[in-house]
């Protein structure tokens, strides 16, 4: 057996070992700070939740919700200029961080949908009253309105077929996930208040319409479309959250609860294609016969 | 949760953040998405 005691004993003590004093630190090159930029973004970005996570603390977020969904439109309307969807966009995204940050994905959710639902109403109203002026501040949906009248009344609709809608919805997909990770949602939350008003004109549009006023906006806010919105609700804050991850390099959720809202997501995604094909001419012979 | 580990604070961590998430998303959606976000399907 080896005496360690005496080894040590006799060995020399060690030094420490003395950095050379002309090393120096290597001055950063333009492709280290060029590569720290994204990083710099993700803290601010983090940064920013910090300071919105607050407003929507207990049950301020249903206010907020609310504002956000109703303000926007009717300044719009007051002045009859469009923009209020890319403004609420931005105001829902600066919130949605808060909510992201703290891994707050009930509150978030009900955030987002409560903003759609009070957005939803108010242009469904807006619509109704004044559809001349309110078309002017929601692009395309005049337009959109007389495809849907076609379609209720004809039963034909290239977009409706399977081959077409298939491509074009994945498609929907991919690019909402690649603009919901590099806007952190703001992209995605615009193209979805602009999608969700050509639906609320046309709603309003068929209200006026019909026989049975509640046959006509629960059948009239398709059952597939309203699938569509849930998934996308649920894939959006998820792809936030993953996006602010990544961006700040922080860890903000678990990958159990990033599975368990990818598989809803995509879940609610697969579910509005099979409603779409079960359902589409049940839906629309009902809304045919309700026409006035 | 410290937020200026990568140094996110100041000003210019904030320029950066509006030239990445706002002017970057502004450039990409207007020469990509516009092409790439298929029109709306019911």
């Amino acid at each position: 057996m080896i005496d360690t005691d005496r080894c040590q004993a006799t060995l020399p003590a060690r030094e420490p070992i003395a950095a050379p004093r002309h090393a120096v630190k290597p001055a950063p090159t333009f492709l280290s700070k060029l590569m720290r930029l994204p990083r710099v973004a993700g803290s601010c970005a983090l940064r920013l939740g910090g300071i919105t996570a607050p407003l929507c603390r207990g049950g301020w977020w249903i206010a907020w919700a609310i504002a956000i969904g109703i303000l926007p439109v009717m300044i719009s309307f007051a002045f009859g200029i469009p923009g209020h969807q890319w403004f609420s966009a931005l105001l829902l995204a600066a919130l949605c961080l808060g909510l992201v940050r703290e891994d707050a994905w009930f509150r978030g959710m009900g955030l987002i949908g409560l903003t759609f639902a009070a957005h939803s109403v108010v242009v469904i109203a807006l619509s109704t009253a004044a559809p001349q002026r309110t078309s002017a501040i929601l692009p395309h949906a005049n337009a959109y309105w007389q495809k849907q009248q076609t379609w209720i009344k004809t039963g034909e609709d290239p977009e409706y077929r399977l081959e077409a809608w298939v491509p074009a919805h994945l498609q929907l997909l991919a690019a909402s996930s690649l603009f919901t990770f590099t806007s952190l949602g703001t992209v995605t939350f615009g193209q979805g208040f602009y999608e969700v008003d050509l639906m609320n004109f046309y709603n309003a549009q068929l209200l006026a319409r019909s026989q049975s006023l509640p046959l006509a906006l629960l059948l009239g806010w398709h059952v597939w479309s309203v699938l569509r919105g849930l998934g996308y609700l649920v894939l959006t804050f998820e792809i936030i959250s993953l996006s602010l991850a990544v961006w700040s390099g922080k860890r903000l959720s678990s990958w159990r609860t990033r599975a368990g809202r990818w598989g809803a997501g995509l879940g609610l995604l697969a579910a509005d294609g099979v409603a779409k094909f079960l359902l589409l001419d049940v839906v629309r012979q009902q809304l045919e016969i309700n026409l006035l | 949760m410290s937020d200026d580990d990568e140094g996110g604070s100041g000003l210019m961590g904030w320029v950066i953040f509006i030239l990445i998430f706002g002017v970057g998303n502004a450039i990409l959606y207007f020469t990509t998405g516009i092409f790439i976000i298929p029109i709306p399907r019911r």
